[in-house]
């Protein structure tokens, strides 16, 4: 198997196409690696500059004093497979095609498309692209993507994508956040996937220490036995999620028979994704929520989920999501009753879903909270804790942050939090940055997330 | 046994070569699941509508009346199989009925001849199958079988082989295998059985002979009793 750490953790790069010009996407991209500080040297590739924010530029590639690691290629269409065989001819060991107009444009570029693969498969140069937004690794201090992300911290999520802009929406959004940020470290985006596939990656990342969790985004699995021998190996230190769109196109073909007419590829992924323990998001909210789930918390040991909530509507409504989602209601000890019966008026016999808002009522906010959430995460048949709770008026309690912190230590099992209530819910949720436990913005999300999170773990 | 299976399969494979068909009849994919241990209902393929008769005396009535003509895939859209037949005489009758339906629908197809088998009824029916798919490679398919198969798309597939965790999670994964635990009015099921065709198929599915010229085994419907299985109808395609 090739090792395809060149391209994904480089030790030096050119970029052919570099220019000073924040307009264009050269410029972007070689202004995005000066500031993302790469660790190693920059060779700007640009045939009048001599220098480009304070590197020398060379106007050929085969001028540059060293064999570099990494090539990104931004230029024009037509000039792409002759930068390719420069890379070749200079020795680079890849290079990551930026330039769209290939295979998802029109025929010719299928063509040009081709004859790249079979440049790559000749000569042994690692590619990734076309069509892609580039690729990010902060533990090398490498941005190498037109995208202006406004941040960059270095994480155990890695994502593997093979789209054009998509990755750059899901990235600008994940890297904007200030609250509740997924940590990814890596994104490699190989666009139309000429070259380098996820079977590369999930080798890279089966040995990658930064890895802990991984991020999919593929539109086909190109070796599918081997793919999933390797995801099996992997996921049992790494989870898996994965994101791959077209789950309702008809896949009815005329067939001899029902099965195959029935076998349509989604159908047999889907069977295979189940079979090999890897999660299947179904949209960009749910592969991020899982992710962030997995990156946030400890893995579950079972998938009974206990219910705590102060409303008994969303009680209800977790329920449903809950079992839909392949997992089990709880059911809790004898002392967790007690525990919570303490807080209950005489005529109301707890349950999970726990509703303990008329507690707050009687015990005030933080004594309800504190017991009722504390019986909850401490009952041994609880191994996943889902709270929808509400944060207005007689609800609110200073020390929320601090409770929820503290049972997430004591108990460490996973838990995913959902919050409504205006002012209160952004206190509650700043209170707990950083502090291991993922907030949802809906129920469903929040159960979506621990039913991938044990999809992808158990 | 296993060589035996093996010759009997290669044999009925180097006969649809010959005469360029790439599926098996519904007696001969028979034949081979018999041979491979999966159950199948008592019976026999006949040449003419004369002999039917016998085959009542053989196996006792009701039988099941079917026409056998490796093109007619679809049997049922044609009406080309009766059943419950109640006598010997109503048995040569059906196959008259059968040649005339099939005559009228598909004047393409020449009949090989019928196949009388004992009637067993099918509660609900289940659809199991090995297929060699071109991008994933050997996979199974189980599920709830009959004719509304694909409209209901209750089944799922898993990659082969299996291991006794894939065929537990491909028994229970749609709501419609509940039926196969325990649901009111139907009578208990044998899941043990079940569970045996889809480990045969999964062994199967690991033979180079299987792996190299089928495409596909599909048992539809399988009937599912208090004790055992019957592959009440079976397709074999090969590859092209």
């Amino acid at each position: 198997m090739r090792d395809i750490t060149p391209l994904v953790a480089p030790r030096s790069i050119a970029v052919i196409g570099a220019s000073a010009n924040p307009t264009k996407s050269g410029g972007v991209l070689f202004n995005n690696l000066v500031k993302g500080d790469f660790q190693g040297p920059l060779y700007p590739i640009n045939r009048t500059a001599t220098q480009i924010m304070g590197k020398t530029a060379y106007p050929t590639l085969a001028e540059v004093p060293e064999k570099v690691d990494l090539v990104y290629i931004v230029l024009p269409q037509q000039h792409v497979e002759d930068a390719v065989k420069q890379c070749v001819a200079a020795g680079a060991r890849a290079a990551c095609i930026i330039t769209a107009g290939f295979s998802e444009a029109s025929q010719e570029g299928r063509g040009a498309e081709q004859r790249l693969r079979e440049i790559a498969r000749a000569s042994g140069l690692l590619l990734a692209g076309p069509n892609t937004i580039g690729m990010v690794n902060a533990e090398v201090g490498m941005m190498g993507s037109f995208v202006n992300f406004p941040r960059w911290e270095s994480g155990g999520v890695s994502f593997f994508t093979q789209t054009g802009i998509f990755t750059g929406a899901v990235m600008l959004h994940v890297m904007s956040g200030t609250t509740q940020r997924l940590p990814v470290g890596k994104s490699v985006d190989v666009g139309n996937k000429v070259d380098v596939d996820e079977l590369d990656f999930l080798h890279f990342v089966a040995d990658d220490a930064a890895t802990k969790v991984i991020g999919l985004y593929i539109e086909s699995i190109r070796n599918p036995r081997a793919f999933f021998d390797k995801a099996r190996e992997v996921r049992k230190s790494k989870p898996i999620v994965l994101l791959k769109p077209g789950r309702t196109r008809d896949g009815a073909k005329a067939s001899a028979s029902h099965t195959g007419s029935l076998a349509s590829d989604n159908d047999i992924l889907d069977g295979a994704l189940r079979q090999y323990g890897i999660a299947r998001a179904e949209d960009e909210d749910d592969f991020l929520n899982a992710l962030r789930a997995l990156a946030m918390l400890p893995r579950p040991r079972g998938k009974r989920v206990g219910i705590a909530t102060t409303s008994g509507a969303l009680g209800v409504i977790a329920t449903d999501l809950v079992v839909e989602g392949g997992l089990e209601l709880a059911a809790f000890e004898p002392a967790t009753l007690a525990a919570m019966r303490a807080i209950l008026p005489d005529w109301l016999a707890p349950a999970n879903p726990f509703d303990f808002w008329i507690s707050i009522d009687i015990k005030g906010p933080r004594e309800a909270h504190e017991v009722g959430l504390t019986a909850l995460f401490a009952d041994p048949n609880v191994d996943l804790v889902l709270c929808t709770l509400l944060a207005p008026g007689n609800a609110d309690f200073p020390e929320f942050g601090d409770l929820i912190r503290r049972l997430r230590q004591t108990y460490d099992k996973p838990v995913a939090l959902v919050i409504y209530g205006g002012e209160a819910e952004q206190r509650w949720t700043a209170a707990l940055e950083g502090a291991g436990v993922p907030i949802f913005k809906t129920t469903r999300a929040g159960a979506r997330a621990l039913s991938l999170m044990v999809e992808a773990t158990m | 046994m296993l060589t035996q299976a093996s010759d009997d399969i290669a044999m009925l494979i180097a006969a649809a070569r010959e005469q360029r068909r790439n599926v098996l009849s519904e007696p001969e994919a028979k034949a081979f699941l018999r041979a491979q241990g999966i159950p199948v209902p008592p019976g026999r393929a006949i040449p003419t509508a004369e002999e039917a008769p016998v085959v009542v005396g053989e196996v006792g009535a009701p039988v099941v009346v079917k026409a056998v003509a490796h093109q007619l895939t679809h049997k049922t859209d044609v009406g080309a199989v009766i059943f419950p037949v109640e006598s010997p005489a109503a048995a040569e009758a059906a196959c008259r009925t059968i040649a005339a339906r099939v005559a009228s629908h598909r004047p393409d197809i020449a009949l090989d001849g019928f196949l009388v088998e004992a009637y067993r009824p099918a509660q609900p029916e289940w659809i199991v199958a090995l297929r060699n798919d071109a991008h994933f490679g050997p996979t199974i398919m189980f599920g709830l079988g009959g004719i509304y198969v694909e409209t209901l798309r209750q089944v799922s597939f898993r990659l082969a082989p299996l291991c006794d965790r894939d065929i537990e999670a491909l028994l229970s994964e749609r709501p419609a295998m509940k039926l196969l635990s325990r649901a009111r009015g139907l009578a208990p099921a044998d899941r043990g059985a079940v569970v045996d065709v889809l480990r045969r198929l999964s062994d199967l599915s690991q033979q180079r002979l299987i792996a190299r010229d089928i495409s596909e085994i599909e048992i539809n419907p399988l009937a599912v009793t208090e004790n055992g299985v019957l592959a009440l109808d079976a397709l074999i395609v090969l590859h092209p």
